[in-house]
């Protein structure tokens, strides 16, 4: 081989000051990248603990990319007065302060299972049709899985007569984990929830690791149930990744936390994609036969009790009306009654959306006025 | 393969490593072979297409140039040609690497055209001799058209062949008569309008006697594929790349660091700034509501922000990796922003493409040589081409109209005299910036209904205080003013080493600054660069 042409043709002195004042530039930049990490750290000061939230958008911003786990050790204190209300939520459990029947003078109870949107939406339908009283159910962004779990623990604990089963579109992709905290690595909700599958066609599910929040408390204070926890996630959830979960020392780096949030949301965004493609969703895992599988259980056994069963699909930004395509074939085979978003308030008008990405007070209202006329409808046949 | 991505980031320092061992022919075949790399990453198939008009602009030329093709440089680009067809084409190695094959490994239309490639060589070899007799004259212009109708019918076919079939359609459905799917299932390949017109460049460059044809395909196959400016420029000449190819090259420190510098300025605009503004500009833009005044405002002003820092980012990543091979590439962009008047804008905007519609369209069509009215049919024609040559849709055509008609304006106002700067500088400064701002509206409008809606709601002022726009992300909103007084101390000082005259501790503030936004911008969902898709 010939010697390399890429030879300086500079004088060496010249080079030789060149290399110098490059290495000092280089040793600068670093000394201002730790001052910067290192100063805002200390600025922002420690994160918040229990009940507190953090103290501004910025604390706010920067707590994002902290690992998961301990977002979940400062959010669980050791009593639930201690502990933060996201940690209080979501757990497969009877709701509490919810109506077991209908009141006096109320038409009937409406159980409603979800999130967020369905019961913003429950609420308003009840406030236009104060005959339809709501008992409300769920957990932050709860996936399918997470309702269906819900409605069966629920489902013999009040005297509703109808049965709202709330579906959103951006929680689909999820269906294929164990925790609100794998998939909202943010945010995170360290709510635990069953796994379905079809084994020979029938519907069967991994239980949830975790089912209480003081079983977590347990977990958290017992670092070999912590990492039984740990590897449950990693066998059993499809957003689980080691390195936006675990704990380490470099949480109280902001630099490595950014990184760390980059990361995290490159990889939620890989494994949405694996499910939910610019035109529907995907069967990736067995994703859509397992949901058509819950909501033919959910109708059988709504519909078994003397219920109804109603389904409530909400088409948040970004889904157009995938999920009422991907439920199209089980809403014809079972004749289910359900009320979709998507031509209520269709998801391409961003103005139907407040800045947190929940329908606007007025399209609550809206689809709760069309849930409450598709279930008065249906009740007085 | 995308600048801002991880595999950019090994694939760089792996051909930096590559090209800093071999020697300068080495170095020019590990190139050509990245750059080939690096274009199939999109999809392999580009690369079928992009050896085509290689083969055929390289013989075209030696035509034009000397008039005789030696026996081994016509096998040669008949090889490559067919080569190109056969590897990159009819084999849909799409499904070798997929799990699950979804169709069959020989691809029908690849086969067909690999055959009809190899029928023209075939046709081509037979017809030599007859050809290399006619008149110099003759064989020159027929050798230089062939090159022209080869280059513009791959560009015409696959990228605009859709757009007039489809409007062709609408207008015969329009007219009453009954008008047949045209649509055809192609893919644009990615970069096409960009190695296309520096392939057209060479071949006309050649006729015209500025530059002899290269006897080495190889050499002009990198000219054409050359990896950091294939994609989205700048859109070289072969006056100036070529020689910086074909002679030896020194890889000097100082221009090494020049490289980084502008790396680093590149993935600052990119990761933190456009990537951050990008769903602000969409929430409106992408959004089927009816947006109020003060959101068409925001949302087209971020958009200028969005489309500058995105484009120019492209080019700044391009000049830097270039430079640490070595290579000057020429200046894109000049603080477009900074312009005063239309004729000014167009001298700092995507400089290597005005410069190329003024010398290869504006000066061919007459230039200002001729009446008034003659220039300004000349200008608005160029400037129609040019939307054009964005993107085959209307809405290009328009914003190309829409410049020609202020270029051809601005013309008439100042007699096509320069006017000095001044004291009216800064007050015309944010006028012809508002004027800039609503041509992008036209540019990024999805339809035009769209256009006359939000044009309606910045006249009249609508719902200017009720916003839904998304606001920008954190990164883009400490990144911009910091690009603003990075912007504004080089327009001032017309200095591009502006930053080599701080004291070194400055320099290292600057850069941990622009290092810590970006680590931040890398949250920011990820979005294409914009000039990929033209």
């Amino acid at each position: 081989m010939s010697p390399p042409s890429s030879s300086t043709s500079s004088s060496e002195p010249s080079r030789a000051s060149q290399l110098r004042e490059l290495s000092r530039v280089v040793v600068w930049t670093l000394v201002f990248l730790l001052a910067i990490d290192a100063g805002l750290g200390v600025w922002l000061g420690e994160p918040p603990h229990g009940p507190e939230q953090a103290s501004g958008s910025l604390q706010r911003y920067f707590e994002y990319g902290r690992s998961t786990e301990s977002k979940i050790r400062s959010q669980v204190g050791p009593t639930d007065a201690l502990t933060h209300p996201l940690a209080l939520k979501g757990w497969i459990e009877p709701p509490v302060g919810q109506p077991r029947a209908a009141p006096a003078g109320a038409g009937a109870l409406v159980a409603v299972y979800g999130m967020s949107f369905s019961a913003n939406v429950a609420l308003a339908m009840h406030e236009q049709m104060p005959q339809l009283a709501v008992r409300n159910a769920g957990g932050p962004g709860a996936t399918l899985a997470h309702s269906y779990a819900m409605y069966q623990r629920d489902r013999h604990e009040h005297e509703a007569s109808v049965i709202v089963l709330g579906v959103l579109a951006s929680s689909f992709p999820s269906l294929s984990t164990l925790s609100h905290a794998t998939w909202n690595f943010e945010a995170p909700s360290p709510h635990f929830y069953p796994r379905y599958r079809l084994e020979g066609g029938a519907l069967a599910s991994t239980p949830a690791p975790i089912a209480s929040l003081a079983e977590l408390r347990e977990a958290l204070a017992d670092p070999a149930r912590f990492e039984a926890l740990r590897a449950a996630l990693e066998q059993g959830d499809a957003f689980y990744d080691p390195l936006v979960f675990r704990e380490s020392p470099l949480d109280r780096s902001l630099i490595a936390r950014a990184l760390r949030r980059a990361w995290g949301q490159r990889a939620k965004r890989g494994t949405i994609a694996r499910f939910h493609g610019p035109d529907g969703y995907t069967n990736e895992l067995g994703a859509i036969d397992v949901s058509h599988a819950i909501l033919r259980e959910f109708v059988t056994s709504v519909r078994a009790d003397g219920k109804l069963p109603v389904l409530l699909l909400l088409q948040d930004q970004g889904y157009a009306d995938h999920l009422y395509r991907a439920f199209l074939p089980v809403i014809e085979a079972t004749g289910v009654d359900f009320v979709s978003t998507h031509e209520i308030a269709p998801a391409s008008d961003l103005s139907n959306f407040v800045r947190d990405g929940h329908f606007t007070p007025e399209n609550d209202r809206r689809i709760g006025r069309a849930l409450g006329e598709r279930i008065l409808e249906r009740l007085d046949k | 393969m995308n600048f801002d991505s991880l595999q950019y980031l090994l694939f760089l320092p792996a051909v930096y490593l590559l090209y800093r061992l071999l020697s300068h022919a080495g170095q020019n075949r590990m190139l050509l072979v990245a750059s080939y790399f690096f274009y199939g990453c999109w999809d392999v198939r580009f690369l079928s297409l992009i050896m085509l008009s290689t083969a055929f602009d390289y013989a075209s030329a030696l035509m034009i140039d000397r008039g005789a093709l030696s026996r081994r440089q016509g096998l040669l680009a008949s090889a490559w040609a067919v080569l190109g067809m056969v590897g990159f084409a009819a084999i849909d190695w799409r499904q070798l690497a997929a799990p699950e094959p979804t169709g069959a490994l020989l691809a029908p239309t690849g086969i067909f055209a690999a055959l009809a490639v190899a029928a023209v060589c075939g046709v081509a070899a037979a017809f030599y001799t007859r050809f290399a007799a006619l008149p110099e004259p003759t064989r020159r212009r027929a050798a230089l058209i062939a090159s022209l109708v080869v280059d513009l019918g791959v560009l015409g076919f696959f990228k605009y062949f859709n757009f007039f079939a489809g409007s062709f359609e609408q207008l015969l459905n329009s007219l009453g008569f009954e008008a047949s799917h045209w649509h055809l299932d192609v893919v644009l390949p990615v970069g096409v309008s960009f190695y296309t017109f520096q392939a057209m460049s060479y071949t006309i460059d050649v006729y015209r006697g500025r530059l002899r044809a290269t006897p080495s395909l190889a050499d002009f196959a990198l000219f054409v594929s050359f990896f950091p400016q294939l994609v989205a420029g700048p859109i070289e000449r072969a006056t100036h790349l070529l020689p910086a190819l074909v002679n030896t090259r020194s890889v000097r420190l100082d221009q090494s660091l020049r490289g980084l510098h502008l790396i680093l300025l590149g993935l600052f605009k990119k990761v933190a700034i456009a990537n951050g503004v990008a769903q602000s500009v969409d929430s409106v833009y992408n959004s089927t509501h009816a947006a109020g005044a003060g959101d068409v405002a925001l949302a087209t002003l971020l958009f200028a922000v969005q489309i500058y820092c995105d484009f120019s980012a492209y080019t700044d990543i391009a000049r830097g990796s270039a430079k640490l091979l070595g290579i000057d590439l020429i200046e894109n962009f000049r603080q477009p922003y900074f312009s005063t008047n239309p004729s000014e804008f167009w001298r700092r905007w995507h400089i290597s493409l005005s410069t190329w519609l003024r010398d290869y369209l504006y000066i061919p069509l007459g230039g200002n040589r001729g009446r008034q009215a003659s220039t300004y049919r000349n200008l608005a024609a160029t400037m129609l081409l040019g939307g054009l040559w964005h993107g085959a849709a209307w809405n290009f055509v328009l914003w190309g109209a829409f410049h020609g008609a202020i270029l051809c304006a601005h013309r008439f106002a100042s007699g096509g005299r320069e006017p000095a700067r001044g004291a009216w500088t800064w007050l015309k400064l944010p006028l012809f910036f508002a004027i800039t701002c609503y041509g992008w509206l036209l540019f990024r409008a999805n339809s035009f209904e769209q256009i006359a809606a939000f044009t309606t709601a910045l006249a009249t002022g609508a719902g200017a205080f009720a916003l839904s726009i998304h606001p920008p992300t954190f990164a883009a909103l400490i990144g911009l003013p910091l690009l603003f007084a990075l912007e504004a101390v080089e327009h001032v000082r017309d200095d591009r080493l502006y930053y080599l005259r701080f004291p070194v501790w400055t320099r290292g503030a600057l850069y941990a600054a622009m290092v810590f936004v970006i680590l931040l911008g890398t949250s920011n969902e990820p979005t294409q660069f914009i000039y990929f898709q033209f």
